[in-house]
């Protein structure tokens, strides 16, 4: 008897173990993945306080370790069982996609772009039940492609984003990544110089947001969404419909508490549409005015603030837009969307109030502080502008050299930036006015070789096989012609080019 | 007779003078239980630690803490638990055989044979519910004593000295509630006695002895009060800064010299006992 109860507790007990050990493997490989997560961030952080700008060998180490997080629960997985084992099983997929992204951001960092891309679009291939790591996944496909410069990638993507995840609510004092997504669509456009592709998009962008608020959703996402809107109609210059939706978003903000920090954005656009509409714009510079004291920690409040001193300034009152580029560069010297751009537009004033000596050091000082704004890009053809306007060439070419070493450095600071093929761009300008022919040449190849499919690449792809010819480098002039018609098939003036190649004999 | 604090020091001294380990044995197996526990803990990343560990934490209602590396923030806690059980239930039958081998230095048939076998019997029943009626009333005195004492004592002092007397106090109203219950073993093992009258006895001179025994409870709790401050003051700096897995160290030593602590306590007490009411 004793002997048949012992041996029921024992398989009773080895039953209970075995089945504990099932759910107990899966929470292993939870703890394990969590374990080495943890690691990683620490190894992250360890190698950040070693050194301030890690070098990419340093970081791709650190990736090494987030990377082991996925060998240490390959899968696969499936959202089977009852509801404990699902959350188990979604919890180890969301550590294992923490852990992929940050390898992936690290890649980034590390300028591999390709390694970046490689575990964006495996995540978002594996990680289908997962949505908020294939929604990092894609947003890190975009940075990848952007990185390797493969623009038509980086506007396919971002549009795949708007296709596949709708905005969620804001969290508090936040906003949906994928709401900035139309804006970021234009902006790319416009910096590639592609103003009608901008225009285009732009349209797009007000149809999508449109498209948002035919359904319902909660107050915080359509106000922000109606926000958007908003400044879409201000971009297109549709004054009326901007001023109709402006008027729509301050009911909303109003009946909604919690929504009054966006009464800014309903006060920057009607400011920004009475000060450009308006004969007597005084009373929208006010507005605006108002905005960047009622409202100091609204990102809307830099920007308010700069419409208010470019309405000045084109009203002619350089003193007082003057002192609000002052009050911009003092009040919010960290604004990357507004700073640097304030601080070019101080350098434009302050010659036009007759104050070159000051200009110039404002001027030289924008590569300084703001080295991979477009307005560091800008500085120093403005000072050769104002040399050329004075009718003081010398001086405009003795300033070449000084230009070119700050545009080197400008590369050398952010070589895979958005500032670099404009620097770039901008040397061949400077060659090309200097007819330093070498420097032509030098120029056009490294932009080949690194701004491949930029369209500052073919446009000086273009000016370098004239300047060739002019040169009497026929021979170069064909391979610039020919390196065009191989790299930009689809450009519009493609049969020009065929027709130009053609009567080089090439 | 009345007892001074003279007897209570010649009886911890003689204690802490006398340690044979097969006395302090079923103590050294509480304390081997919890090692494992600690070796295991370090362990879950495997499937069969982790299937030893979380049903026991999921008893304890921890189950959401069987994360990296929060877990190490809770195993003070779940330890405490599986403390409380083996002193309790476990412990009902070692903590007596602990009292039985140290006796039978004077009296030999009591290490072996019926006659420890039935005092063993007989002593299980008031130890276990002595056990459970501390572990009861200390999660009380936790759970509903302490915010008032703890708020209080910030209030009349304030900054970081507030703060560490409030949790020494809180610590010290644990070892005033064990003393009170800490004689109900040690009259369950003498001759002659049954559960209740043991009850009784014990629970009678632990209020006769109380001042006495809470002196050399404390003293010899000393090194663990220590552990247990750093750890509860500290365990954030190990999580945050240091490896996790160092708070299994600290507990582990904390298990040790929580278990030394206990085995002297005891033995100073039984003698403390033998003493005041004569060998019987």
């Amino acid at each position: 008897m004793r002997r048949r109860t012992f041996r029921q507790v024992l398989v009773i007990g080895t039953g209970l173990l075995l089945v504990g050990c099932g759910s107990g493997a899966e929470q292993a490989a939870l703890y394990r993945a969590e374990k080495l997560l943890y690691e990683a961030r620490k190894a992250e952080t360890q190698a950040r306080l070693a050194t301030s700008q890690p070098d990419s060998t340093a970081l791709l180490q650190v990736r090494e370790a987030f990377l082991k997080v996925k060998r240490s629960a390959p899968g696969p997985y499936k959202l089977e069982g009852d509801a404990r084992g699902r959350a188990r099983v979604a919890a180890i997929m969301r550590t294992v996609g923490t852990a992929e992204v940050s390898g992936g951001r690290l890649a980034l960092e590390a300028k591999r772009a390709d390694l970046a891309l490689e575990t964006a679009q495996r995540l978002q291939s594996g990680a289908a039940t997962d949505t908020a790591t294939a929604r990092q996944a894609a947003f890190m496909a975009v940075a990848a492609y952007q990185s390797l410069r493969r623009y038509d990638d980086v506007v396919a993507q971002m549009k795949r984003i708007l296709a596949t995840y709708p905005p969620l609510s804001p969290p508090p004092n936040g906003e949906d990544p994928v709401l900035a997504i139309p804006e970021a669509i234009v902006n790319l456009r416009r910096n590639l110089g592609e103003e009608q592709a901008a225009a285009r998009e732009l349209r797009e962008a007000l149809e999508y947001y449109q498209g948002l608020l035919r359904r319902p959703q909660t107050p915080a996402l359509e106000a922000q969404v109606r926000a958007r809107v908003l400044r879409t109609h201000l971009e297109l210059n549709q004054v009326g419909r901007a001023l109709e939706e402006a008027n729509t978003l301050e009911r909303l903000v109003m009946a909604t508490p919690s929504l009054r920090s966006m009464l800014a954005e309903v006060g920057y656009a009607k400011g920004k549409i009475k000060a450009s509409t308006e004969k007597n714009p005084s009373e929208g510079i006010a507005i605006l005015d108002r905005i960047a004291t009622d409202f100091p920690n609204s990102p809307l409040a830099p920007r308010a603030l700069f419409e208010a001193a470019v309405q000045t300034e084109s009203k002619g009152r350089l003193e007082d837009a003057r002192a609000r580029y002052e009050a911009i560069l003092q009040r919010f010297p960290n604004t990357a969307e507004v700073a640097p751009l304030s601080l070019y537009r101080l350098g434009v004033v302050q010659e036009k109030l007759g104050d070159w000596g000051r200009a110039k050091a404002t001027f030289e000082s924008i590569p300084v502080h703001y080295p991979r704004s477009t307005a560091a890009a800008e500085a120093p053809v403005a000072v050769i502008q104002h040399y050329a306007r004075e009718g003081r060439r010398t001086a405009a070419e003795l300033y070449f050299s000084k230009a070119l070493a700050t545009y080197r450095e400008l590369i050398k600071q952010d070589s895979t930036g958005q500032v670099a093929p404009l620097a770039r761009m901008k040397m061949y300008q400077i060659y090309a006015a200097g007819r330093d022919s070498n420097g032509i040449y030098e120029i056009a190849d490294e932009m080949l070789r690194v701004d491949r499919g930029h369209p500052y690449t073919a446009q000086v792809l273009l000016e370098a096989a004239r300047a060739a010819k002019a040169f009497g480098n026929s021979q170069r002039a064909t391979a610039y012609l020919r390196r065009f018609i191989q790299e930009f098939p689809r450009s519009p003036v493609i049969g020009d080019v065929r027709r130009e190649l053609k009567e080089h004999g090439g | 007779m009345r007892l001074s604090f003279e007897d209570a020091f010649s009886s911890a001294f003689e204690a802490a003078r006398g340690f044979r380990w097969t006395e302090y044995a079923p103590f050294f197996w509480i304390l081997a239980t919890q090692w494992i526990f600690l070796a295991l803990s370090t362990q879950l990343h495997t499937g069969w630690a982790m299937s030893i560990v979380a049903p026991l934490a999921r008893l304890a209602g921890g189950e959401a803490h069987l994360h990296y590396p929060g877990f190490f923030g809770y195993l003070s806690i779940l330890l405490g638990w599986l403390e409380s059980f083996l002193y309790a239930i476990p412990g009902a039958v070692l903590i007596p055989l602990a009292l039985l081998r140290l006796y039978a230095r004077t009296d030999r048939a009591l290490s072996l044979g019926a006659g420890a076998a039935s005092r063993l019997a007989g002593a299980f029943l008031p130890t276990l519910v002595s056990g459970l009626a501390g572990i009861g009333a200390i999660w009380g005195w936790q759970r509903y004593a302490s915010p008032v004492v703890t708020s209080s004592i910030r209030g009349a002092v304030t900054g970081s000295l507030g703060g560490l007397l409030g949790w020494l106090a809180i610590t010290l109203g644990s070892y005033v509630i064990l003393t009170l219950l800490l004689y109900v073993p040690v009259a369950a093992v003498q001759a002659r006695t049954n559960p209740i009258r043991a009850f009784a006895y014990g629970i009678r001179f632990g209020l006769r002895s109380w001042p006495l025994t809470l002196t050399f409870a404390i003293l010899f709790g000393i090194p663990a009060i220590l552990v247990q401050f750093m750890i509860e003051r500290q365990g954030t700096l190990l999580l945050a800064r240091l490896r996790p897995e160092l708070v299994t160290v600290l507990l582990g030593l904390y298990a040790a010299v929580t278990s030394m602590a206990t085995y002297f306590t005891y033995a100073a007490a039984a003698r403390l006992y033998r003493f005041a009411r004569g060998d019987e």
